[in-house]
Order: C-alpha cells, then structure tokens, then sequence
C-alpha cells in the first residue's frame, strides 16, 4: 500500500506548506496508480482506501491553503511595507542633503546647531547628511575657536546651483 | 630722497590694499562687513602694503629709474608683483636661481602671513557669532516664537512648510534650554544683524510676549 503524506509543515515557514502540498499531490498521483493496479483484486476494498486518502488529501489541502495564502500575503506586505519605508527614508535623505547644499551656498558657512535650525529639522538629523557630504568633498567641517564650522567646498559651490534651479 | 621720488609707492600701497580687500571679500563674503572690521583684516591690509613696499623697494635699488618710469615700476610692484604672489612659483624661474630663492621665500612668508590672518579673523567672527547665540539663548521662549513666527509669516519664501509642522512637534518636546538654542540659531541664520536687533529689543527676562 502507499504510503500516506501526514507530516505537517512548519508553521512559520510558507515555502515549507508549499512543498508539503507539492508532496501531497505526488502522492495522490502514486495512490491512483496503486489503486488502478489494485482494482481487480477487491473492488470494495480498493473503493474504501480510495475514498479515505483522498478526503485525507482534500482536508490538508483545504486546512493547508488558506493558511499558506495567507502567510505569504502577510510576508509580502511586510516587505512592501518595509521597502515604502526604506524608500521614505532615502528621500528624506536626499531632500535633506540638496536643503542643507542650498543654504550653505545661499547664506555661507553655518555651526551644525544654526545649519538645522535654518532648514527646520534637528543637528542629530543632519550629522550622518553631512558626513557623507564631507566624504564627497562637497563639504568641510572645520574646528575654529572650539566650535565646528561647516562650509561648502569649491566643488560644493559648483553643485549647490544645479540642485536648486538657480 | 625727496617726496616726489616717493610718490610711485602711492598707486603700488592702493593697489596692495585693492588686492587685499578683493582677497578678504572671497573668504569672507557673508561676513565680509564685521571681518572689515577686526583688526585682523587692517593688520592684513598693513601686511600687503608693507610687502609691496619692500618689493618696490628692492626693485628701485636694482632699477634706478626716471620719476616717470618709476611711476610704471610702482603699478609693476602693487599690481604685477601682487597677481604673480598669487600664481604658480615656475613664473620666476626666468629670473634665475638666486632671485627664484628670494621669491619663493616672499611668497612662502606672504601666505603664512595670509593663513595666520584668516585664523585670527575667522576666531573673531566665530567667537562673536557664538558670544551673540548664548545671549540670544537666553531670551524669554515666548519672545523668540514671536520672532520666529514673524520672520516665517513674513518671509516670501515659505521653505520647509512640509517639515514646520514636525519642527514644532519635535521643538516643544525638548527640554527649555535647547528650545530656545534652536529659535535663537534660526534667528541668527537670518543675520547676525537681525538677530543683534532682535537681541536689543527683546523684553527682560521674565516678562511674556503675546503671541
């Protein structure tokens, strides 16, 4: 007789559920050929097997699917939830960056305090805005009478123009 | 010498101090009035007169010359010397090797000279801009609101609109203190004049502002 396909996938793993039913399937398939090679010797008998894999089968599937579904639905919206707000946070970021080139060029050199004040957000949001811009050489921090002083760089000056119109 | 045979050194000292204020208005150009006004900048302006002097100088006593020449020889020195003082070192080469070494030592002195100055003038404009920041900090939070609302209503260019109604939320969740240091740097960031008046006309501690 073939054997049955009971063990159940983990819980948290949809893939898992997935291959399980893919293993189900394969399974009905190898009991139908039993049971077609089986057929001459008992019919009742070949009938009653029959009838109980496959209510056997249709009830994993039924229990199995909605779930399966569901958890992938579940798993895709996390990550477009996740990419939305990765993609939020990027242009945030850019707008801050192209803010903090404009003023420079606008209004000269500025502290980090006077800097966001002026673009109406916080020193700890600029700071990491401003290390890249300094690695880019756009920008440079300078330490003058115990304070830090952030100036735009001559190829800072060049950019600041494009990036507002100007 | 006479005062005539002088007189070549008065285009050469203008164009010094021109060459100096064009410099000093490069550096400093959103500070350039208040950096005109530390003796730094007059001891630099001094500086760049006197080493065009010495150059004018050292080229009379090499090229005596006739009052009218001279007079060319000292737009030469203020206006020649100067532009090649602020180019590449290999202009001198065709002077020789002695006259090379003097050339680079000059320059070499002038932007050490130049350097020193900048710092000094730069320490003076910072530590006046800070010295204004903590008197300003130190203004009833109502008055510098008022101040901030008021530049904002009345500036033409509404930038930021999208980020002020996150600014304030964020704003009144820090402690006074920082409040107040954030609207006086907002304030500080229009001009230092402007916030100095705003300084100036603030009421005393304690009293309130209606916003």
């Amino acid at each position: 007789m073939s054997e049955t396909v009971l063990a159940s996938p983990r819980k948290s793993d949809p893939l898992e559920i997935v291959k399980t039913l893919s293993d189900v399937t394969r399974k009905l398939r190898e009991i139908t050929r039993d049971l077609t090679t089986q057929a001459g010797e008992s019919p009742s008998a070949v009938e009653a097997l029959a009838s109980w894999q496959l209510s056997m089968l249709l009830d994993l599937h039924i229990a199995h699917l909605p779930l399966a579904i569901a958890r992938v639905e579940a798993q895709a919206s996390r990550h477009l939830s996740m990419l939305h707000h990765q993609q939020e946070r990027e242009e945030a970021r850019r707008k801050l960056r192209k803010d903090i080139l404009v003023e420079l060029s606008r209004r000269g050199r500025a502290f980090p305090l006077e800097l966001a004040a002026a673009i109406l957000t916080f020193v700890e949001d600029i700071e990491p805005v401003l290390r890249a811009l300094e690695k880019e050489g756009l920008v440079r921090i300078r330490r003058v009478a115990g304070t830090e002083v952030i100036e735009l760089t001559p190829r800072g000056r060049d950019a600041a123009p494009h990036l507002n119109g100007l | 010498m006479e005062f005539a045979g002088l007189l070549h050194y008065l285009p050469a000292g203008a164009l010094a101090i021109l060459w100096g204020l064009v410099e000093l208005a490069q550096t400093f150009e959103s500070d350039l009035w208040r950096a005109l006004r530390s003796r730094w900048a007059l001891i630099f302006l001094a500086g760049n007169v006197c080493l065009t002097g010495i150059v004018l100088v050292m080229l009379d006593l090499a090229f005596p010359l006739e009052p009218r020449q001279r007079f060319l020889l000292g737009l030469f020195a203020g206006f020649g010397w100067q532009a090649l003082l602020r180019t590449r070192i290999h202009l001198f080469q065709p002077l020789g090797e002695q006259h090379e070494a003097v050339a680079i030592s000059i320059l070499d002195l002038y932007r050490r000279f130049q350097r020193f100055c900048w710092r000094q003038i730069d320490q003076a404009l910072i530590a006046e801009r800070m010295a204004l920041l903590d008197r300003a900090s130190n203004l009833p939070l109502d008055y510098l609101r008022h101040q901030f609302r008021l530049h904002r209503h009345a500036s033409l260019l509404s930038d930021f609109e999208q980020r002020e109604a996150e600014f304030w939320k964020r704003l009144s969740q820090l402690p006074e203190g920082e409040q107040r240091l954030y609207l006086a740097a907002y304030l500080l960031r229009i001009g230092f004049d402007f916030l100095k008046e705003a300084v100036k006309r603030a009421p005393s501690q304690g009293s309130s502002v209606r916003e």
